[in-house]
């Protein structure tokens, strides 16, 4: 995957370029918004991190801009330490596909370049999904392990076929929050966390091979292997 | 008031008085011509009457009959004070008549005219209508103006007086005015002058007035309340901010540097950094929160409100909250009689219901019982969350919503002090009331929110 990094912050730039390089990414940074303008619109990308504050009178949202003038489609993550609402919103607005606010850890940063750059999948509205010996009858809203049927409530069904429409990727509490009960805020009791491990204790039963896994202070992922 | 002209006082005060003055003039000017003016035209009407007739006479009787007429009118002893009559043959002789001098009357034929002449060896100014016979014979019927004269000038005296007095009482109107706004004005001015002095608590004086100028100062004291409190909160909030930032900043800083100088920094490091990062992501909680209060509190938030069903969202959140109440041992008993919607950022919402409930878990404990409960209250929407715990005491229970403020204050519970601070600038920002009470056992939070 080729990613364009564009921000001014040396140490910070090399901590996501570092980052990205280990999880297999090609990464080109540019340091000023002239540079990654001309970077950003004279090669093709499969994902732009683009800091919203640049030096030398081009910032993000001018690169964002020229971009989408361009009718460039590529998915671009905006990052800032401006994180008012309204900051947010002018960052979506002039096309931005997300905005993750400083500081960040790097997992949140991945998880959500994932997210951008996942590939509408026959996942997205196959009607059995699966991993090992875990499916999912998206019709039925049934969850079946190794041929057992698994009693779910219907919240613990819509958290599972989330993890399951993403599974190999990382997704955050505040993703499952929004896309599961569909509201957007930070709980302070790990409530996310409790319905994660109830939902865990009904799928990864004693003896059974874990398929949820828990990435501390990030969020959750299903995978196979363990 | 620096400058006359541009003292809206003064304008005001002269704008007035020439108002008054136009006025005076208007009423004057009817009074005129509806006096003076109406006498002038029934004197001009009576002498064109007059010298038709005589005209008339003189054309069916002859010019004996004329003079015989004149004669008579001459002679009946009325209006002899006024009465004009002459009659001058072509030859310039005058053949009968009042009048002993008469300036040329040529060019003056069949017309009004306003002459100097001698009535009965007398100035007078008359009012005469000149006729000239086909034979050169010349009729004059007139009557002296004296008395109206006089009248006019009468008229004029009074009115003029008159526009004196009404000149006099708006002057003098005007500087009762310009003097009792510049007083009100002035009361004001110190204040505000004092206030950008620094002097904070300085209020507008409002007695016991409760006229226009009493309304704004109204007005202006309740926004520098409003003022003072934002001031003072924001002081509050940098103090707070700078120690409830270095804090954990030192204890990041003493868990690093602890690492560093143990013997086995190898096994260390990796904790260190573990307790860095913990500390640091909590740090950026209290920073998100902070931003969230400020934006709450700046209203923009409000752009995004939408008919919201209360019942709902707290049904959410209750049921999102439900398992972790469980795996505490905590009862939620969720009481919904009212699904009315209300304009409302929904998330906003959720988050409110989500730090009460985040709060009656943590500070009520295992075992507790929690009431939530949404019903109709006349134009309002009241939501209530009530737990068993220990609640606040009396005293300090109006302080729980400042920020950073912690009942337990040697900071035994984990949070931030920030989470009412929070609850009570969204329900602001939905122009709500919050209200806390010691319910008896445990704190009962009250939240009414406007329907519409």
């Amino acid at each position: 995957m080729r990613c364009l990094l564009i921000e001014d912050d040396k140490p910070t730039a090399q901590f996501i370029g570092d980052g990205l390089r280990r999880s297999g990414c090609e990464v080109e940074i540019c340091h000023d918004g002239g540079s990654g303008l001309s970077r950003a619109t004279e090669a093709s990308w499969d994902v732009i991190v683009l800091d919203r504050m640049l030096p030398g009178g081009i910032d993000g949202l001018d690169i964002l801009a020229a971009l989408r003038a361009r009718d460039d489609a590529t998915p671009v993550l905006i990052l800032s330490a401006l994180s008012s609402l309204d900051e947010r919103v002018k960052g979506l607005r002039s096309g931005g596909d997300d905005y993750l606010t400083k500081p960040f850890g790097f997992d949140e940063l991945q998880a959500r370049i994932e997210a951008l750059t996942r590939r509408r999948s026959p996942r997205d509205e196959a009607e059995r999904l699966g991993v090992a010996d875990l499916l999912l009858d998206t019709r039925a809203r049934r969850a079946f392990r190794g041929g057992e049927p698994i009693p779910l409530q219907p919240r613990e069904y819509q958290l599972l076929e989330y993890l399951l429409r993403h599974q190999g990727e990382v997704v955050t509490r505040k993703m499952l929050l929004s896309a599961v009960w569909g509201y957007h805020f930070d709980p302070e009791t790990n409530v996310i966390d409790v319905q994660m491990s109830r939902l865990r204790n009904k799928i990864d039963k004693d003896g059974e091979v874990p398929l949820i896994q828990t990435l501390r202070g990030v969020g959750y992922t299903i995978r196979a292997d363990g | 008031m620096a400058s006359f002209r541009h003292s809206m006082v003064f304008r005001m005060a002269v704008g007035y008085g020439l108002l008054l003055l136009i006025s005076f003039a208007l009423i004057s000017t009817v009074f005129y011509v509806g006096t003076a003016g109406l006498l002038a035209r029934n004197i001009d009407n009576q002498l064109t009457a007059t010298s038709r007739r005589l005209i008339q006479l003189r054309a069916e009787g002859g010019e004996d009959a004329l003079e015989r007429e004149i004669h008579a009118l001459l002679t009946d002893d009325r209006d002899v004070d006024t009465e004009v009559y002459l009659l001058v043959a072509p030859d310039g002789r005058k053949l009968i008549g009042n009048l002993t001098a008469w300036p040329g009357l040529g060019g003056h034929d069949n017309q009004l005219v306003r002459l100097q002449v001698k009535r009965l060896g007398r100035d007078s100014m008359s009012r005469l209508l000149v006729y000239r016979f086909a034979d050169g014979e010349v009729l004059v019927v007139g009557r002296d103006m004296q008395d109206q004269r006089d009248l006019e000038h009468m008229i004029w005296v009074a009115l003029g007086l008159g526009g004196l007095v009404a000149l006099a009482l708006a002057a003098a109107g005007a500087w009762l005015f310009r003097s009792q706004l510049k007083q009100q004005l002035r009361a004001i001015h110190r204040t505000t002058a004092e206030i950008s002095a620094g002097n904070l608590d300085r209020r507008i004086d409002i007695g016991r007035s409760r006229d226009e100028f009493a309304v704004v100062a109204d007005d202006i004291n309740a926004m520098l309340d409003q003022i003072e409190r934002l001031m003072d909160t924001a002081r509050n909030v940098s103090n707070a901010v700078a120690h409830d930032m270095r804090t954990p900043l030192g204890r990041i800083r003493g868990a690093l540097e602890d690492a560093l100088r143990s013997d086995q920094p190898q096994q260390k490091l990796p904790d260190g950094a573990r307790y860095a990062i913990g500390e640091i992501d909590a740090l950026t909680v209290v920073l998100d929160k902070l931003l969230q209060i400020a934006e709450a509190e700046s209203g923009v938030r409000r752009q995004h409100f939408g008919p919201t069903a209360l019942g709902e969202v707290i049904a959410d959140i209750v049921e999102l909250y439900q398992p972790a109440a469980e795996s505490e041992g905590i009862r939620i008993v969720l009481q919904l009689d009212d699904d009315s919607a209300v304009p409302a950022d929904r998330d906003l919402i959720a988050s409110v219901i989500a730090n009460l409930l985040d709060n009656a878990f943590k500070y009520a404990g295992r075992g507790a019982q929690v009431l939530v409960s949404v019903r109709h209250d006349g134009q309002h929407v009241l939501l209530t969350v009530q737990d068993d715990g220990p609640g606040i005491p009396e005293s300090l229970i109006h302080r729980v919503t400042e920020r950073f403020y912690r009942v337990d204050a040697s900071r035994h519970q984990h949070g931030n002090g920030l989470g009412l601070s929070i609850v009570a600038a969204v329900v602001a920002l939905h122009r709500g009331t919050l209200r806390l009470e010691n319910a008896q056992p445990g704190l009962r939070v009250s939240i009414s929110l406007p329907r519409g």
